[in-house]
């Protein structure tokens, strides 16, 4: 047996499904739209949602429903776009999660006899839109709360309540992070001093894990 | 310093009285405990059963007590703000009512815990929120639900301690955790802040 396509041993049924509605259509155009639809809609989903994005998302998801309400002549032909839709997601998303190149790419749609036309427009698509796509995946995924913004001060108390003669310097530090929480704190020369030794281990312990061999070697 | 710090208020020499009258060996140790709990405002310097053992033994009352305890607590506050050394605040006390005995016992108790008593004194602070802790913790993605690239990322733990609610210490321990995840590049750049935070602190020294 030869290699394995980019969708795995078995076709998905969303993409199965796709394939004999494919041919029955007669604009190549409307695929094409529906295609640039399902790409719109991989770059807009997110997982890590804060209001904007969700905001955003419910905007693109209806706005792709109302043109395939527009497209569709009757209810069975809407349930067909739908269909495709799904199939077009599918194949983009799988493709995407690999990282396949747009050879490898074009060779397994052909392998699934599709028309023609819809692989030379989904692989046109797939290569022009790579880049996003990439770039959208490696920023979209479950993740702690981000640190945005850090504003810093140094001061140095003269005197206290306690004692007249204090004359020790303390750190005020202020955090954002990116669901807008934000909190300002002391720091005193103590923790600062081990927050910045731990900070600099971590760099050094992630610049080792990249000099080990085997990890890069997974990294294909 | 010339002018006595203690003043000469009607309270304070009556309890200086009752000082005067106490056992000096037994009051070095009440001196002892009282450093111990200093600067621990919302803690009690004996507990009551202790108090009530300290009444019999001394032969005074619980009011002379009180007195006896808060007269003790505000010389060493004195003592502590103005930061005087255990000469000092013998110079000082031998203005007072206070017997000799006495003044050797604060001198001898000040100068021993002086040192460490200032140094807490000193980290006091009014934020209400500190940084308490750091806690991290690396780890190398290897794959995940949208992508399979493999990246180092890291996650810091800070531990603020809130300091303004303390009057219910054991109700609410009140601190809260920020969670930050970390991949290379931003690590990088907080490192760079915290360097620039250590370049003003050695200016400063």
């Amino acid at each position: 047996m030869d290699k394995v396509s980019f969708f795995g041993y078995t076709i998905p049924p969303e993409i199965k499904a796709m394939i004999p509605l494919l041919g029955k259509l007669e604009s190549p155009n409307q695929t094409k739209e529906i295609m640039s639809m399902a790409a719109t809609y991989i770059i807009t989903k997110k997982i890590n949602t804060n209001k904007q994005t969700v905001t955003q998302l419910k905007e693109t998801t209806d706005s792709i429903q109302l043109k395939l309400e527009k497209k569709a002549n009757n209810a069975e032909d809407r349930n067909q776009l739908s269909i495709i839709f799904t199939g077009c997601y599918y194949l983009l998303k799988l493709a995407i999660k690999k990282r396949v190149t747009t050879q490898t790419f074009t060779n397994d749609l052909n392998d699934l006899k599709l028309p023609q036309a819809f692989i030379n427009d989904i692989s046109a698509l797939y290569t022009s839109q790579y880049k996003d796509f990439i770039e959208k995946t490696n920023n979209d995924k479950i993740l702690f709360h981000q640190l945005v913004n850090f504003k810093w001060r140094v001061d140095v108390v003269i005197s206290s309540s306690f004692t007249s003669r204090v004359m020790i310097p303390v750190i005020l530090m202020e955090m954002t992070d990116n669901f807008g929480q934000q909190k300002t704190f002391e720091v005193s020369l103590d923790i600062f001093h081990k927050l910045r030794y731990n900070v600099s281990k971590v760099l050094k312990d992630m610049e080792d894990l990249e000099q080990i061999q085997i990890l890069s070697k997974f990294d294909k | 310093m010339s002018e006595n710090i203690f003043g000469s208020t009607k309270k304070f020499n009556e309890s200086v009285e009752i000082i005067n009258k106490l056992d000096i060996q037994r009051f070095g140790r009440i001196l002892q405990r009282i450093i111990q709990k200093f600067g621990q405002k919302n803690e009690r310097i004996f507990t009551e059963s202790e108090e009530t053992q300290l009444q019999n033994l001394l032969k005074i009352t619980s009011t002379e007590l009180d007195s006896v305890l808060e007269c003790c607590s505000f010389i060493f506050e004195q003592t502590a703000y103005y930061t005087l050394s255990g000469a000092n605040l013998s110079n000082q006390l031998k203005k007072t009512s206070l017997n000799e005995d006495k003044v050797q016992a604060f001198e001898s108790i000040w100068s021993d815990s002086a040192q460490d008593v200032i140094g807490l004194l000193r980290q006091k602070t009014v934020s209400p929120l500190v940084l308490d802790d750091v806690a991290w913790r690396l780890h190398y993605q290897m794959s995940s639900s949208t992508s399979n690239k493999k990246q180092a990322t890291a996650i810091f733990e800070f531990d603020l301690k809130s300091t303004s609610n303390n009057t219910q210490p054991s109700t609410q321990q009140q601190s809260e955790k920020l969670l930050f995840e970390f991949n290379k590049d931003q690590l990088t750049t907080l490192f760079h802040k915290l360097e620039s935070i250590q370049e003003k602190l050695d200016t400063l020294t």
